[in-house]
């Protein structure tokens, strides 16, 4: 049989392999070292690959027997938006998952939820009139269907370890290429994402490291995905919207029948973005009717002072300097509601992004 | 499990450390016979069940083929291992295509039929583990070996981790008499074994899945009619892209059971640099070609029963390998193109030998005609590749000029392609007629380490999303 191994021993003499082994691994350590070093001095940032599977270890993490469970449902709005460090300072009671999904709406995490026959917890879902447009409505059923047939042990445990290691080096950011050190050697640094994933998917934005004109420029790109979103519900008739919050209300029922708690946050939103949701789905029109309708707990930023000021970056999105107050002043408003627990009070918050 | 996870990575750690650490021979086959039903229920645990019925199975037929002295009970045996063997490949895997073309038939004759859908799940590497315990059977059912005297062995034999999976497909003979001695890799082994995984590593993750897939992705997955330049960096990219996928995933399975002291046989010599078809085929996937070879083309009378024959056998033993690797007619077109081109090359040499007798082709006619060889071979890989048979047909009709010249990939990409091309051509036009081992201890320790601490540095830091191996799928 003509193998490696057989045509390896006809030459075994000239081998030297160990040596060369040996001095691979030291300047594999000094060109990873190296890197990581340059990374660092640069100002750029750990960050762990938010994928599938991070995703489906923390649903995984839902113990859905628990009441003081606490899972958060949205897109990136409440990735960014949502402040864990802070909750778990302020409600250490309460067990918190972040299952948001980027660029998806979360009606199919809430169904799978909801189908789970053992969840009693509480769900704080962010969402807006088109999370409930029929277009949006499963957009985030292929990162369930993957965790219920593909997620397994062996998953689990490749996950962690990338997990804590990308937490730990910048050379694991998904984001970077060590060509981009060699272009940034002169001169020419790549930029860096205002978001950065951590482990248990804490999600801050740092809107500040762009240029005034970069964030302008996300401005008028949220702006027309904001249209583009409130489309299909251009032509939608009241009778309909009725109906889809009817469908909506089947699922917060199901939970609640178990003794689980739902609340529906909508999205914070300011400026141009704001308005053009106003003209297309005035509250009026859907948010109120959603409210009225719903035997799950709703809070719109307009109607609770506290929240009412907040200011997003570029017309959506709260930046991390925001995050850690928003999510004080909604837990306390959840608390207020009999959704959350007392929770410790401001002063055990001592983190500056929770201060008033 | 995949080798480019990193579950995988402690998983073997581990293995290493318990296979190393045990002194006796039988315990150490023990640890490696538990580790690998670790190493495939880790995919999905009901499924070792296959694993096992296959094993069982055999073993069992091929012992009473060896007792039975009639040929009829002889058969009867051999028939139950077929039978169970082809049954489950032919359910998992090809259950659904079967249905769908019954539809279609069905729809043919005017009968409207519309079944509930199977969702049937393709339990990994069964097309692997089923051709190695058919193999065992038919050997010991033609007298070529005899049965194995422990069943444990046989079980490790048809389970093998490093080559579980995806390949390469291992005969017995090859390997069950590796397990009579006591297996310690020696240093120099050891530490090759590890180059090898770590090049076939490199050649996954960052050559196949990070520089060539996106190129792919972006011609393949365009909507709409692709231009001329499009199709053929596309097609290029994708003969450059199977390539590592495949022969890293060999080359890691090799380096896998070196490190453990055994030896597999080579899976891949250059392929792109075969003169001509039946050349290819003695270079690309040689353990799945070797095997038709055996147990279909030559059992069908090979070239024996004269030139009509020979040629219906290569043209059956092509489309049943192109049906081997997918459930679709793409494959079975795919198999067809390459028998035709096998016998066209028949064609082709009876008349050069005619007119030239023995005389060989001078190497520029043969870098000539590797090169048609290429060409045509990433002309077939259009059906591999593409989603249907009209995207196929899409993208040979783009590559025949109907479509503009670009509008898919960026001028970078189309150089990035070519380049890459053109380099992976020349490594193998150069190594053609030598060997990894025979090229790697010609060069200085330095330069070695420093391609091996190249190598693990941009697996571990060059960023891209982890894909499974394409051959996984077949």
């Amino acid at each position: 049989m003509h193998s490696s191994t057989s045509s390896f021993e006809r030459s075994r003499t000239v081998g030297d392999w160990p040596r060369v082994w040996l001095l691979a691994i030291v300047l594999a350590v000094a060109v990873l070292g190296g890197q990581e070093a340059a990374w660092r001095a640069a100002g750029y940032w750990t960050m762990v690959t938010d994928d599938r599977d991070l995703w489906a270890y923390w649903r995984s993490q839902v113990d859905e027997a628990c009441e003081d469970t606490v899972v958060l449902l949205g897109d990136s709005r409440i990735g960014w938006g949502f402040d864990l460090e802070v909750f778990r300072e302020v409600w250490p009671d309460h067990r918190l998952v972040q299952l948001y999904v980027p660029a998806a709406h979360p009606v199919a995490a809430l169904r799978d939820l909801a189908e789970n026959e053992d969840f009693r917890g509480v769900v704080i879902c962010a969402i807006g009139a088109e999370s409930l447009a029929e277009e949006h409505w499963d957009q985030q059923q292929p990162v369930i269907d993957y965790y219920h047939s593909r997620w397994n042990t062996e998953k689990l445990i490749g996950r962690r370890i990338r997990t804590e290691l990308q937490q730990r080096l910048v050379i694991l950011n998904p984001e970077l290429h060590p060509r981009q050190l060699v272009q940034g050697a002169f001169g020419d640094w790549p930029d860096q994402r205002v978001w950065r994933t951590m482990g248990d998917r804490h999600c801050p934005a740092d809107f500040s490291i762009r240029p005034e004109e970069d964030v302008n420029r996300m401005y008028d790109q949220q702006y027309e995905r904001e249209i583009g979103q409130l489309e299909p519900l251009e032509d939608i008739t009241p009778d309909q919207w009725l109906s889809r919050v009817q469908k909506l209300d089947e699922l917060v029922r199901r939970i609640q029948d178990r003794g689980g708690q739902v609340v529906f946050k909508e999205y914070i939103t300011n400026g141009r973005v704001r308005e053009v949701r106003q003209s297309i789905v005035p509250r009026e029109e859907f948010w109120d009717i959603l409210a009225a309708n719903t035997s799950a707990v709703t809070v719109h930023f307009e109607d609770v002072p506290a929240l009412r000021d907040f200011e997003t970056a570029e017309g959506s999105h709260l930046d991390y300097s925001q995050a850690g107050r928003y999510t004080y002043l909604l837990g306390r408003e959840l608390a207020r509601r009999g959704v959350l627990r007392p929770g410790n009070s401001m002063a055990v918050c001592d983190s500056w992004r929770c201060r008033e | 499990m995949l080798f480019n996870s990193t579950t995988f990575l402690v998983f073997f750690a581990l293995v290493l450390a318990l296979y190393y650490t045990v002194r006796n021979w039988r315990a150490r086959k023990s640890i490696l016979l538990a580790s690998s039903y670790v190493f495939y229920a880790a995919w999905n645990p009901p499924f070792v069940l296959l694993l096992v019925i296959s094993t069982v199975v055999d073993w069992f037929a091929s012992k009473g083929i060896a007792s039975a002295t009639a040929t009829g009970r002889r058969r009867l045996l051999l028939g139950l291992s077929m039978l169970t063997n082809l049954g489950m490949l032919g359910f998992f895997k090809y259950g659904d295509f079967m249905l769908e073309n019954f539809v279609r038939l069905a729809g043919l004759v005017g009968v409207e039929y519309h079944p509930p859908a199977w969702n049937i799940v393709l339990p990994v590497g069964i097309s692997f583990y089923t051709f190695q315990t058919l193999s065992y059977t038919a050997d010991i059912y033609r007298g070529r070996s005899q049965p194995w005297h422990s069943f444990w062995d046989y079980a490790l034999y048809v389970s093998f981790f490093p080559q579980l999976v995806a390949g390469p497909i291992v005969r017995s003979r090859g390997f069950l008499p590796q397990l009579n001695e006591p297996k310690r890799a020696t240093s120099n082994q050891f530490f090759w074994g590890l180059s090898l995984l770590t090049l076939g590593l490199f050649q996954k993750i960052v050559l196949a899945d990070r520089v060539l897939a996106p190129i792919v992705e972006d011609v393949y997955g365009h909507s709409g009619a692709v231009g001329f330049l499009d199709a053929w960096a596309g097609t290029f990219a994708f003969s450059g892209q199977i390539f590592f996928d495949f022969a890293g995933y060999s080359t890691c399975a090799i380096g896998v059971a070196l490190c453990l002291g055994f030896a597999l046989p080579d899976n891949f010599r250059f392929p792109y640099a075969a003169v001509g078809f039946s050349d290819f085929w003695r270079r690309w996937h040689i353990s799945l070609s070797s095997w038709l070879r055996d147990y279909l083309y030559i059992p069908l009378g090979g070239n024996r029963k004269g030139q009509n024959r020979a040629s219906v056998n290569v043209m059956i033993t092509m489309l049943l390998g192109g049906l081997w690797h997918g459930a679709a007619w793409r494959f079975v077109i795919w198999g067809g193109l390459h028998g035709m081109y096998v016998l066209a090359e028949r064609v082709i040499q009876g008349r050069w030998k005619l007119r030239n007798g023995e005389k060989r082709l001078g190497p520029v006619r043969q870098f000539v005609v590797a090169m048609i060889t290429f060409l045509l071979v990433s002309v077939a890989w259009v059906f591999f590749r593409a989603v249907s048979m009209d995207h196929a047909f899409a993208l040979l009709g783009s590559m025949a000029g109907r479509g503009g010249w670009t509008n898919a990939l960026r001028p970078d990409d189309i150089g990035y392609a070519l380049a890459l091309t053109a380099a992976l051509l020349t490594v193998h036009w150069r190594m053609r007629n030598t060997t990894l081992e025979a090229v790697a201890e010609r060069v200085p320790v330095w330069a070695r380490s420093a391609l091996l601490a190249a190598m693990v540095s941009a697996i571990i830091t060059i960023p891209g999303d982890s894909h499974a191996f394409i051959y996984f799928q077949f």
